[in-house]
């Protein structure tokens, strides 16, 4: 873990001026799993 | 009490549409607190769609804006579950409503390049109408009000009602019968 931060934006802001975008993930820290995960009833694809 | 500047836009189609489009532009996240940032924004096709609880952006909007991921997420869809890469982006919608920063997953999408979700419907209220065989769509944020049909009507209803003139129970029945309107329209009124 690189560090905590209170925004997303702080997040990638700070953390991209000593690693490349794209190198790093941000993850927001919730209870659940509804930070990280989403539902489509529409019918399309992920690949 | 602040002052809440509202935006909003109204998308009108001659015809009943069974596809909720608008334009959408796809840009670096920002601070909304910082001064505006160069505008770095691209245009895209996005459908609006409820059935969606985030917003979907295509491989062209990643390669056409050169995002990087961000993060990972796990999508649930009618195929079963998946891990995808997420991107922070702002937005843009018609009639500069900017949402200075989403997180949003890619996704494999036919037709349009961003699927808006209920993360940016919920952001505001979204209305969609079909009179006379053409479909209006509206959306602001942030959100003012509720929109509620059965009380709008029910509202109207009683405004027509109270513009009715008086009938006593002995007058003629104004429907034009001749008879009593005790004994027609009135019929079981107090």
């Amino acid at each position: 873990m690189i560090g905590d931060y209170s925004s997303e934006l702080e997040a990638i802001n700070t953390t991209k001026v000593h690693y490349e975008l794209g190198t790093f993930l941000v993850q927001k820290c919730a209870p659940g799993d509804e930070s990280f995960s989403a539902t489509y009833h529409s019918r399309f694809a992920f690949v | 009490m602040p002052k809440v500047k509202v935006f909003g836009f109204t998308a009108r189609v001659d015809k009943i549409t069974n596809v909720l489009a608008t334009p959408a532009h796809i840009g670096s996240p920002f601070d909304p607190k910082s001064p505006l940032p160069k505008i770095d924004h691209k245009p895209f096709n996005a459908i609006w769609d409820t059935g969606a609880t985030r917003t979907v952006i295509s491989k062209n909007v990643v390669q056409s804006c050169n995002l990087k991921p961000t993060g990972m997420a796990r999508v649930h869809t009618a195929s079963g579950t998946d891990t995808v890469p997420t991107y922070y982006v702002s937005i843009g919608l018609p009639n500069k409503i900017v949402i200075p920063i989403l997180q949003v997953t890619q996704g494999v999408l036919t037709g349009t390049d961003v699927l808006i979700g209920m993360d940016i419907i919920n952001s505001g209220d979204f209305a969609v109408t079909n009179k006379d065989g053409k479909t209006v769509f509206s959306f602001r944020m942030p959100s003012v009000d509720c929109i509620d049909f059965v009380k709008d009507h029910e509202d109207k209803k009683g405004q027509n009602q109270s513009l009715l003139p008086r009938v006593g129970r002995n007058d003629p029945c104004p429907c034009g019968s001749g008879k009593k309107y005790k004994k027609c329209h009135g019929r079981g009124v107090a």
